[in-house]
């Protein structure tokens, strides 16, 4: 290179680096996780679907997110609601072992782990106002309503308006169009 | 799951090189969980997961997630040299066309010629009308059969609808057939389920200026669309003085793309465009009395149209197959040049296990071309209007030799068309993954690159070239280019947010073409009679280096190195000069670096610096340019960009032009800013 370009070439250099030092944050974290996305997916849905009135008891009462079995946010999905509200309710994440155990709840998310299961679960929260978000196939085909996967890297989510509409909830437009509709 | 249809769908050689990754021990396990080899930065994202909450749906939607459990085509896994240019980089690089993008890939060599027109080329042999490079737009061959290269002025999107662009640097041709001799460019655009809703973009620049309107819908549950409106104002370039070129163009484009995914196991797509450039062509007249040119401007029509329509289906995870049928129409109009070409292709290929450590990929495929090249005063072709056949078949096997350690591919594609008759391009393939982190790749492949009309079909093409008047008559029995290429490549992933990787080769050619000028023929005005031949052989070595990494969680650095030596050879005295253009037809050094960083969740600064070497076949100086870019987004549906390119050249040469194809510009800096409106 003559003198000239390799002066160029140091100059623009220098100046880039300088100003990525001044404006980098010099964090390292970790790349995002799969749950973490789908934590923030779930509390999106909380977001963009409306529940009737008569799905709380009181006007002070929380919107209660269910997990079905093992955590498989490893605290994720508690982070992630942690002080937000949803439908003018109070967010809290509650845990429950099993089915039967579910007390009221709006948004009911069960694991791919509990596959077996799914049938019984979702008979307990059928015609009932709970959002179900599920991760498999069966759990669509069981009359789930929100499904995440991920695609070609991506996270997508599936959301059957019957499901939907037997639950009397409402889905936003927003939504709708970002959702891969299913039909059985 | 749609994942891989989308694989498919894209008609990616990287999938069936790749295929490798699917060959596993017992049907039930999964493949190594491998890193993929450029992890696309997603923006900006915080350290909590709390504050992912806070991100617009739509963005988390476009977030990379690597799913550990999904079998996915992992370029990590490709005995080949692959880089992919991702949706990511698009919108970051501040490049307004498709070409100008090709530069962020390693080792293609892109040179600008004036504001309508580039030479892109890999691992050396680049000329305007590159004969040895496949180009694809959605599974669609952008090879014109005049002079068997791309019009790159007839080559664009709306690019934020782009899903990515592959670069396979190496022959492509056990897949891809005849003419993905030095590289393939597959050029994808996204489903149409991903660009739903409206996006208004507005660019203004001293170069490129354009406005784009693009609607996405929804036909029902399982069926959607998307239609598009592209204007787009090129102002000219400068000439050497500083002054302008006088190659300003302008385009309209639209079109429009269905798919249907009636099930996770189906996908129909559809899809069309319509486009035509109306250009100012600075060009050199022949005369009869010396300097037998004269500059002079002619105006140019390109025009273009196409149809295709596609259907992959899935069968469980161990088989699928595509199904694709287009059609593409192409019209050049700038005397001396009058064409037009339709083609109409059909192409099946299926992949499915037998056993199980053996894949196997098969395909058929033909395409009829129909041609037709008005005569003009200097130009001739005999017959003007031909129509010429294209049959091809391939098969290829990855067969898994040790499961997760070793793999060999074998495969052949076998042609035959109406130029040279049968040609076979087989290849050899092994893949070594010591563990998670490594893999070493090699190859051994022939290819060959076949006439085309201009080789064989002119009786009159009269040029002016090296200085004097020319007339390049075609050879019937012209053949074909032949390559041998034998490539040995390195992926590693040494700490956890650096990539790196390493290709080298050596190609052997063979059968080159060549022209050969005969006796003048006293005027006036002196004519040198100029056959073609296949007389140049030779070799060319090198390599591309490159890397990634992930400094921080919001600043990614990547770069590239390229080497290229060249060695040609010629027949005899007469070819010497042919040989000496082919050698210092592409620079021998490049390099750059681009670093992406996220200054805030709504900010992003961008940057990069390049250098290309000399190019002696025409003593275009070595140049470094620099280009920086600011994106802004104070809204979820509002997009500011701005920046600059060759911040510190007023302007400088690229390339020139292939004889008789007007006169080179300059290129200057830019500046540019662009509005995207989403809702």
């Amino acid at each position: 290179m003559s003198c000239r370009r390799r002066t160029t070439w140091c100059r623009t250099a220098v100046t880039i680096t300088a100003l990525m030092l001044a404006l980098g944050r010099w964090c390292r974290s970790d790349e995002p996780s799969l749950a973490r996305v789908e934590a923030a997916f779930v509390y999106n849905f909380t977001q963009f679907v409306e529940w009737p009135a008569d799905a709380f008891a009181t006007k002070d009462a929380p919107f209660v997110v269910a997990i079905v079995g093992e955590d498989p946010f490893a605290g994720a999905l508690d982070q992630a609601m942690a002080g937000k509200q949803a439908n003018g309710h109070p967010i809290v994440v509650k845990h429950f072992a099993s089915a039967d155990r579910i007390e009221s709840c709006q948004l009911l998310f069960v694991p791919a782990a509990q596959d077996a299961a799914v049938g019984a679960i979702l008979a307990n929260a059928a015609n009932r106002p709970i959002l179900t978000v599920g991760q498999t196939d069966a759990f669509m085909r069981g009359g789930g309503a929100i499904r995440l996967l991920v695609e070609d890297g991506h996270m997508r989510f599936q959301l059957s308006p019957d499901a939907m509409d037997a639950a009397k909830l409402k889905a936003s437009a927003k939504l709708m169009k970002l959702a891969r509709i299913y039909r059985k | 799951m749609n994942g891989q249809l989308k694989w498919i769908t894209a008609a990616s050689a990287v999938l069936l090189l790749a295929a490798i990754a699917r060959a596993g021990p017992a049907d039930t396990q999964d493949p190594p969980a491998t890193q993929p080899a450029t992890p696309a930065a997603p923006g900006f994202l915080p350290a909590s997961a709390d504050d992912l909450t806070q991100l617009p749906l739509e963005d988390l939607m476009n977030v990379e997630v690597t799913s550990v459990s999904k079998k996915k085509q992992n370029i990590s896994d490709a005995p080949a040299a692959v880089s992919v240019i991702s949706a990511d980089d698009i919108s970051r690089s501040g490049y307004d066309t498709i070409p100008d993008l090709l530069r962020l890939a390693p080792g293609v060599d892109v040179a600008r010629i004036n504001s309508f027109s580039w030479a892109v080329g890999v691992r050396g042999l680049n000329d305007q009308f590159s004969n040895n490079l496949l180009v694809l737009q959605d599974g669609r061959s952008l090879y014109n059969s005049l002079f068997g290269g791309v019009y790159w002025d007839t080559v664009d999107y709306v690019l934020a609808d782009l899903d990515r662009i592959e670069v396979i640097r190496g022959p492509g041709a056990t897949l891809w057939g005849a003419n993905a001799v030095n590289g393939v460019i597959n050029i994808t655009s996204k489903d149409s389920r991903d660009t739903q809703g409206w996006l208004l973009s507005l660019r203004g620049s001293n170069d490129d200026s354009d406005l784009s309107a693009r609607y996405g819908g929804r036909l029902s549950d399982d069926t959607t669309y998307r239609a598009y409106f592209k204007a787009k104002y090129d102002n000219s370039l400068d000439d050497a003085s500083g002054g302008r070129a006088g190659d300003d163009w302008y385009g309209l484009r639209g079109g429009f793309r269905i798919d249907k995914h009636p099930s996770d196991d189906d996908t129909f797509t559809l899809q069309g465009d319509l486009g035509e450039n109306r250009i100012r062509q600075p060009s050199e007249a022949v005369i009869p009395t010396a300097p037998f040119s004269m500059a002079t401007t002619v105006s140019r029509t390109d025009a273009t149209g196409n149809l295709l329509a596609r259907w992959d289906h899935r069968s469980g995870d161990n088989s699928d197959f595509s199904l694709q049928v287009y059609y593409d129409y192409l019209e050049a109009l700038y005397l001396p040049v009058n064409y037009n070409q339709n083609t109409f292709d059909i192409d099946f290929h299926q992949r499915f296990k037998l056993g199980r450590s053996d894949e196997l990929t098969w395909g058929l495929g033909y395409r009829l071309v129909n041609s037709d090249f008005k005569a003009t005063p200097d130009v001739v072709f005999n017959p003007s209007s031909r129509n010429d056949n294209l049959y091809s078949a391939f098969v290829q096997d990855t067969l898994t030799l040790q499961p997760e350690r070793w793999f060999v591919t074998i495969g052949s594609k076998f042609e035959h068309n109406d130029y040279t008759g049968f040609e076979i391009q087989p290849s050899v393939r092994l893949l070594w993954k010591p563990d998670k982190q490594n893999s070493v790749w090699a190859a051994a492949s022939r290819a060959v690159s076949t006439p085309v009309r201009v080789d064989t079909d002119t009786t009159r093409l009269l040029v002016p070239f090296q200085g004097v008047e020319t007339d390049i008559l075609g050879n019937r029995d012209e053949s074909s280019e032949e390559l041998a290429a034998y490539e040995l490549g390195y992926r590693a992933q040494p700490v956890k947010d650096v990539s790196v990787d390493i290709c080298s080769f050596f190609n052997n050619y063979n059968r080159l073409l060549s022209l050969e000028p005969g006796v003048p023929v006293l005027g006036p005005p002196l004519i040198v009679p100029t056959k073609l031949a296949n007389n140049i052989n030779g070799d060319t070595f090198g390599g591309e280096v490159s890397a990634t990494w992930h400094v921080t969680e919001n600043w990614r650095l990547t770069g590239s190195y390229s080497l290229l030596e060249a060695r040609f050879h010629a027949g005899d005295a007469a070819n010497a000069v042919s040989a000496k253009n082919d050698e210092g037809s592409a620079p021998r050094n490049q390099a750059q670096i681009h670093s992406y960083l996220d200054i805030t969740r709504n900010l992003q600064f961008n940057a990069g610096v390049s250098y290309v070497g000399r190019v002696p076949e025409f003593d275009i100086p070595a140049y470094v340019a620099t280009d920086l870019g600011l994106v802004w987004r104070p809204k979820d549906s509002m997009e500011f960009s701005v920046g600059v390119t060759n911040l510190f050249d007023n302007h400088h040469p690229e390339y020139a032009v292939t004889a008789g194809q007007g006169i080179a510009s300059e290129v200057p800096r830019t500046v540019y800013a662009q509005v995207n409106y989403k809702f």
